[in-house]
C-alpha cells in the first residue's frame, strides 16, 4: 500500500467504501486519506453517491423465487457417464441381435438373389433393350456432403471432450449480445 | 492493485449456494435472490429509468436459474446477473414494449423518492439530490460504469464483463465520470 501512487490510492477508494480491503490495507488507506484533503473529499463524494442510490422500491423476494425454474440437474453425474453406462449395458444384446440378423440375412438374401437372377435371365433373353442414363457425375470426382456426425458415432472419449468443450462455455441466457454503445441516451438526460 | 482487494468471500458463498440449489435445495434459491435482488434493481434503475425494475429483476433471475448449471464461476455470479439484466434492459428498449413506462432517470428517481417519502417520511438530502443530478448528466456508459463501481462496488474486471468493454476502458470511463461529477458539483 505504501508504494502506491496517488492515482492507485484513488482507484482503491470504492474498494474501501465497500469493505473489500483487508483490515491492514483499509487502515493504511484511511491514513492516506486523512493526510490528503483531495482523497478525503473524493471519498466523501463517493459516500454521498452511494447513499443517493439506496432508495429503491421493495423487491418481492417470494414472488421471484416462486417464478424460478426447478433445478435442471438433480445429480452431478456427467451426461457422458450416463451414456457410457447405457452403452455398456446394451452392448451384449446388440452383439447377439446382430449375429442373429446377419445369419438370417445370409439365408434369406442368398435365396432371394438366386431366384431373382433366374427370373431376370428368363425375361431379358427375349427383349434386349438397353437404357443409357446421362449422369452429370464424373467418375473419380466424388463429392461428399458433410451432414455432421451423430453422437452415436462418437466414442466415449470423444463425447467427454465434447462435453468438456460445451461446459467451458459460460452460458449467458439472454438474447442478442450488444455493444456497449447501444445503450441509448435517456430522453431528457 | 488487485493484490490488496479481498473478493473471494462473496464468490465462494455464491458458489456454495449454487451447488446446494443444483442439488435440489430450494432455500438456496431464496438466499441467492436475497443476496442480489436489491443490487440488480439498483443497477437496472441506473441504466435508464425502467419504471418497473422489479420485473426485470425477476426475469433476470428466471433466466439465470434456467441455465445456472452452465455457470462455471469464471466470472462472479453478480457480474453474470448484471450482464443478463443489462441485456434484458436493452431488449426491452429495442422492443419498445414498455415505451410508455420509460421516464427520464431523474423523474424515476424522484418517483422512487416520493414513494419512500410517503412510506417512511424520508426526505431526500439536498446534497444527495445534487449528486444524483450530476450522475444523471453523465453519458449512459459513463453512468453505468460509475454506478457499478461506486454503488455496487464492482471491480473494473467485473464491470468490463457486464458492460462489454475492457478493464482499461472501464477505468477511463470511471475517472472521466468522476471528473465530470466533480465539475458539475463545483460549478
Amino acid at each position: 500500500m505504501r508504494d502506491k501512487t496517488r492515482d492507485e490510492l484513488q482507484d482503491l477508494l470504492p474498494e474501501l467504501l465497500h469493505g473489500r480491503l483487508s483490515a491492514t490495507d483499509a487502515a493504511e488507506l484511511e491514513r492516506a486519506v486523512a493526510a490528503d484533503p483531495d482523497l478525503a473529499e473524493e471519498l466523501s463524494l463517493l459516500r454521498v453517491v452511494q447513499a443517493s442510490h439506496q432508495r429503491l422500491p421493495r423487491i418481492d423476494i417470494g414472488r421471484i423465487v416462486a417464478a424460478l425454474p426447478a433445478p435442471v440437474r438433480a445429480s452431478t453425474a456427467s451426461v457422458v457417464d450416463q451414456l457410457a453406462e447405457r452403452r455398456a449395458a446394451k452392448r451384449p444384446m446388440i452383439s447377439r441381435s446382430f449375429a442373429r440378423a446377419a445369419a438370417l440375412l445370409v439365408v434369406v438374401g442368398g435365396g432371394t438373389m438366386v431366384s431373382v437372377w433366374r427370373v431376370r435371365d428368363a425375361v431379358f433373353t427375349s427383349a434386349k433393350t438397353s437404357i443409357v442414363v446421362d449422369t452429370p457425375f464424373v467418375a473419380g470426382n466424388t463429392l461428399q456432403l458433410g451432414l455432421g456426425t451423430s453422437t452415436d458415432e462418437l466414442s466415449v472419449e470423444q463425447l467427454r471432450a465434447l462435453e468438456s468443450d460445451i461446459r467451458s462455455l459460460d452460458g449467458v441466457p439472454s438474447a442478442d449480445p450488444d455493444a456497449a454503445s447501444e445503450l441509448l441516451p435517456v430522453e431528457g438526460a | 492493485m488487485p493484490d490488496v482487494i479481498r473478493v473471494g468471500d462473496d464468490a465462494e458463498i455464491d458458489r456454495a449456494l449454487i451447488a446446494r440449489w443444483n442439488a435440489g435445495d430450494q432455500r438456496a434459491a431464496t438466499a441467492l435472490v436475497e443476496r442480489h435482488a436489491t443490487s440488480l434493481a439498483r443497477f437496472i434503475g441506473s441504466l435508464g429509468a425502467i419504471a418497473a425494475p422489479e420485473e426485470i429483476v425477476q426475469d433476470t433471475f428466471v433466466r439465470a436459474f434456467g441455465s445456472l448449471d452452465a455457470f462455471r464461476g469464471d466470472s462472479s455470479l453478480r457480474s453474470w446477473l448484471f450482464t443478463i439484466a443489462r441485456r434484458l434492459v436493452l431488449d426491452e428498449r429495442r422492443a419498445g414494449r414498455r415505451e410508455r413506462n420509460h421516464v427520464a432517470l431523474e423523474d424515476a428517481q424522484d418517483q422512487l423518492i416520493s414513494a419512500d417519502d410517503v412510506l417512511d417520511g424520508v426526505v431526500a438530502d439536498e446534497s444527495e439530490g445534487r449528486v444524483r443530478d450530476a450522475v444523471s448528466r453523465l453519458s449512459p456508459l459513463q453512468r453505468e460504469v460509475f454506478t457499478l463501481r461506486v454503488v455496487e462496488g464492482l471491480s473494473y474486471k467485473e464491470i468490463a464483463v457486464v458492460a462489454s468493454t475492457t478493464e482499461g476502458a472501464a477505468r477511463v470511463h470511471y475517472h472521466n465520470a468522476m471528473r465530470a461529477v466533480k465539475e458539475f458539483l463545483d460549478a
